[in-house]
């Protein structure tokens, strides 16, 4: 103040050009927080960008990895001259487009059943709609084999209903049963999140049930709906368990399965595996930009006000109806296959008939020397990487909700990266990544692959649950002598913990459940149990392959349970 | 407690400038209201002497201690400026009790363990809520709430207190009585505190000294009379109470009075003060309570007396409110309900030349 006109000068060249350092200096941020947030982007950056960057750098090199050669176009000659690639690229897409369909005209209409409906028993209609997220599309594939399977299919021999999965139909089919619940979750958010009174001032405008459905309704869910068709397309192209389990005996090649195939090959070759998994990725790539590009505008707020009620259209006479489309939901999805699954899990060989019995594919399976150590490495895995991947993305999903530092912008987008990198390329990128490494060949590099792939899961649903967290209750932490740290463990950690429980149980079931990404990874040594099923069903052994995905389904149930009824936590994974 | 000393703050977000080049000075013990519609700045301010934002320039000092200075490249984290804040959401942590709540700050600060309970509950009692120390949040009312966040922004004994929209939550008869506890409790222990609200009464009612803002700057700042009896402008005229606007031009001035004919013709004496030149356009501020409304024109009255017509007449118990039309001017009158008047009758507006309030901005 003693001198007024020096200051001013230099407040306006500081407000000509805020560099990093001055806008560093003056975003409130503590070096605690630059410090953690700089540590955190550096990681995230690494953990994605160097696998990928080692996938893009592979394609031109001839020779596996490790010992790559030299310089070369010879790996896009061979696999982008092949016109059968450009066939694959085709049915895959196919496939990707008609699951997103599918699933969405599956999973959008239970959403709207049950968040806007007075249908009865909506308990029942959430559970099932949430079920089958939980079974996978791998163990879904597996049982819809024996109910779908051309020649003795439970449903051709005792329904007569004359289908074959193992066809495109059939992945497409059975890969939107299983991917229906993601539709089901992100409209059913959307959906409880939305004003009511939009509705209603639709009805009082003079509108009725379909105007206000399609230009009311509709556009204000369509961000939501979206991401979650994003989000499907991209893990229906990259899912290998349902690609390989139904289009292997038809030939039916898809590109992740062929990744897969050029990868195995004796001789292997690597370069035209990771030329094919460009092609893969540069697709959905394109997509999640294309979806970013469409939402460029933000999200509409969706919210406003509090305690709104969610109004319910009476279904009358349709309730039935509607009965009865959930619950054929529920039986293709989850009691046939289960029932499946247990019967000839207790037949001695496959077949549709009712009998004989025998508990030999459990004792066999109990016997079987690998099994312990599988499960155990599996649950190890899962345990492991689900804490840490918590613990990663709540740092991450805070520092994007509540931080004011420069560099948050760049985090998020990183973090949510890999939503666009499917499961079967990211295995193949970990080897060029790390096959010279000393935890190659461990469950390290596992641990890492699966951090990375779902990373945006925890930064999405963590994200979710931060938002609902009054920004006041922190600020007032700090006003009151609360350093940084101390107020995000005193305040923010107790506040989030509901949300760290569900989206821990969440990331359990989606790292124990995991193939695509582990079959290129895993060595004799760190195979995982979702691998070893499916060595079973490759050996030919049907009968033990349903015991085994019988037992992974149970153990998912069981964590689940035990969330539930231990820690009170409802297992609702929530997505923004 | 200490004074607080506000230079050349300014505050934009993108293209937008919210507080341009505003300087405060609040003096020790001193409860200075922060007043304003929504959007003019006042909150911004509020949450860059917290420490909450920072400001693209400026500097703010809490006694001799400067802890925003831009210039200066000094920037203090919330958690060391030693102040105490109450939220408009209260923010009281869900997860803890009232008495763990009121801790927080002696716990973040490091005070001597034995003497937290004592402090605490001290704390507790001027706010009565010494029996309610292990409720969770959940199991109080908001009324209860807000004296929580009280007591836990008094307890660590701050340099200054901040008040953040602090009842606009609470219906209204809470309201009014918690802002006279708030102004009991200032007087008692004499903290210096800066308090933002968007609602006029209740800036009159609690202030020391207005601060009227508006697009972020400080339109006039003085006692709560001095802004309602002699508002410095149009705007501060129109946001603290309703008033009469009449838009004119100075017509004559002649030793301390002049005289303004207003667009609709009507002659308007008022006290003149500096700057009155004839030919200034010019606005005249009437409170509708320094009018009167009569039926005959009071002959050779020093007041100026316009005739008009009662368009609307408005009961509302305690007085009642007289939409007139003056030679097409609308004017309103607060006036007794001993007088009743009614719609379309023909009457005369008195109001005393000291009661009009010449507005040269």
């Amino acid at each position: 103040m003693a001198d007024p006109g020096a200051p001013s000068a230099v407040h306006e060249s500081a407000a000509r050009a805020p560099g990093f350092v001055t806008r560093l200096r003056f975003s409130g941020a503590t070096p605690t927080e630059v410090v953690t947030i700089a540590v955190l982007a550096l990681l995230v950056l690494w953990l994605v960008l160097y696998p990928v960057g080692w996938l893009a750098w592979g394609a031109f090199h001839s020779g596996p990895p490790g010992a790559a050669e030299s310089w070369t176009l010879a790996n896009f000659r061979e696999v982008f001259l092949d016109p059968n690639h450009w066939v694959v690229v085709w049915r895959s897409i196919v496939v990707g487009t008609g699951v997103t369909v599918l699933a969405t005209a599956i999973g959008a209409p239970l959403a709207w059943l049950t968040v806007k409906t007075d249908l009865p028993g909506k308990r029942w209609v959430e559970l099932s709609a949430i079920v089958p997220f939980f079974t996978s599309t791998f163990i879904g594939a597996l049982a819809w084999i024996l109910l779908g399977n051309p020649t003795n299919g439970v449903l051709k021999l005792w329904f007569g209903i004359p289908i074959n999965v193992y066809s495109v139909g059939g992945i497409i089919w059975v890969t939107s049963l299983y991917l229906a619940p993601y539709m089901y979750l992100f409209t059913a958010a959307a959906l409880r999140n939305m004003d009511t009174t939009f509705e209603e001032a639709s009805f009082m405008s003079g509108a009725g049930l379909w105007r206000t459905l399609t230009r009311i309704t509709f556009p204000l869910i369509l961000p939501a709906l979206l991401s979650g068709m994003t989000l499907v397309f991209v893990i229906s192209m990259g899912i290998f368990g349902v690609a390989a389990i139904l289009g292997f005996p038809a030939r039916i090649s898809l590109l992740a399965t062929d990744i897969y195939v050029r990868a195995l090959l004796i001789p292997p070759r690597f370069g035209a595996a990771t030329v094919s998994a460009m092609t893969l990725v540069i697709i959905t790539a394109a997509l999640v930009m294309l979806q970013r590009w469409i939402l460029r505008g933000g999200s509409y707020t969706l919210v406003s006000g509090r305690g709104f009620r969610i109004k319910l259209y009476g279904l009358g006479k349709w309730t039935p109806v509607a009965h009865a489309w959930c619950f054929l939901y529920a039986l293709l999805a989850v009691i046939l296959p289960v029932l499946v699954l247990i019967k000839v899990s207790l037949q001695p060989y496959p077949t549709p008939r009712f009998g004989p019995w025998t508990l030999e594919n459990w004792t066999v399976f109990f016997n079987n020397d690998n099994l312990y150590g599988t499960l155990l490495r599996s649950l190890y895995l899962s345990t492991g990487g689900a804490t840490l991947c918590v613990l990663l993305t709540a740092v991450i999903a805070y520092i994007i909700h509540r931080s004011r530092a420069p560099g948050r912008r760049l985090l998020e987008q990183v973090s949510v990266m890999p939503i666009g990198i499917p499961g079967i390329v990211m295995g193949l990128a970990m080897i060029w990544a790390y096959v010279t490494w000393p935890i190659w060949g461990t469950l390290w590099v596992v641990i890492v692959a699966y951090l990375t792939l779902f990373m945006p899961y925890g930064v999405r649903a963590l994200g979710a649950n931060i938002v609902q967290i009054h920004p006041e209750l922190e600020e007032s932490s700090r006003v009151h002598r609360a350093s940084w740290f101390r107020t995000f463990r005193l305040v923010m950690l107790p506040l989030l913990r509901p949300g760290i429980y569900s989206t821990w149980i969440l990331l359990f079931i989606i790292f124990i459940r995991e193939i695509s990404a582990a079959v290129l990874l895993t060595t004799t040594n760190t195979r995982l149990f979702p691998v070893l099923i499916f060595e079973q069903w490759s050996a030919g052994a049907f009968n033990i392959m349903c015991a085994g995905a019988l037992l992974l389904t149970i153990i998912m149930f069981a964590v689940i349970m035990l969330f539930k009824w231990g820690f009170k936590v409802d297992v609702m994974p929530s997505y923004r | 407690m200490s004074s607080l000393t506000i230079t050349g703050l300014s505050k934009t977000f993108g293209n937008v400038r919210v507080i341009a080049d505003l300087n405060l000075q609040v003096a020790e013990g001193e409860m200075l209201v922060l007043v304003g519609p929504s959007g003019c700045g006042k909150t911004t301010t509020l949450r860059c002497i917290a420490g909450l934002e920072s400001p693209s320039a400026g500097r703010i000092a809490i006694g001799s201690r400067v802890v925003t200075g831009v210039a200066e490249g000094v920037n203090v984290p919330p958690e060391q400026r030693e102040i105490g804040m109450v939220f408009q959401s209260y923010a009281v942590w869900p997860h803890m009790t009232v008495f763990d709540n009121v801790a927080y700050p002696l716990r973040a600060i490091g005070v001597p363990r034995k003497t937290v309970p004592d402090r605490v509950k001290r704390a507790l009692k001027l706010v009565q809520l010494d029996l309610l120390a292990e409720r969770y949040s959940s199991q109080i009312s908001g009324g209860q709430q807000q004296r929580v966040a009280l007591a836990r922004s008094l307890v660590a004994e701050p340099k200054l207190l901040l008040f953040d929209e602090p009842l606009s939550n609470l219906d209204a008869s809470l309201r009014v009585q918690m802002r006279i506890e708030i102004k009991e409790l200032q007087r008692h222990l004499g903290f210096t505190a800066v308090y933002v609200t968007h609602d006029q009464t209740e800036a009159m009612a609690i202030a020391d000294r207005i601060a009227v803002m508006d697009r972020g700057v400080i339109r006039q700042i003085g006692s709560p009379r001095d802004i309602y009896d002699r508002p410095a402008n149009v705007f501060v005229a129109g946001f603290m109470g309703t008033t009469n606007l009449l838009e004119g031009t100075v017509s004559r001035v002649s030793g301390g009075e002049a005289i303004v004919r207003t667009v609709n013709d009507i002659d308007v004496r008022v006290a003149a003060g500096d700057g009155a030149a004839v030919g200034r356009a010019v606005h005249v501020s009437v409170r509708p309570e320094a009018a009167s409304v009569t039926t005959r024109a009071p002959a050779g009255s020093p007041e100026n007396v316009w005739p008009g017509k009662v368009t609307l007449s408005t009961f509302l118990g305690d007085t009642i409110i007289y939409r007139l039309d003056v030679n097409g001017q609308k004017f309103d009158v607060h006036a007794p309900t001993t007088d009743v008047f009614d719609a379309g009758a023909d009457v005369f507006v008195a109001v005393p030349p000291n009661r009009c309030i010449l507005l040269l901005e």
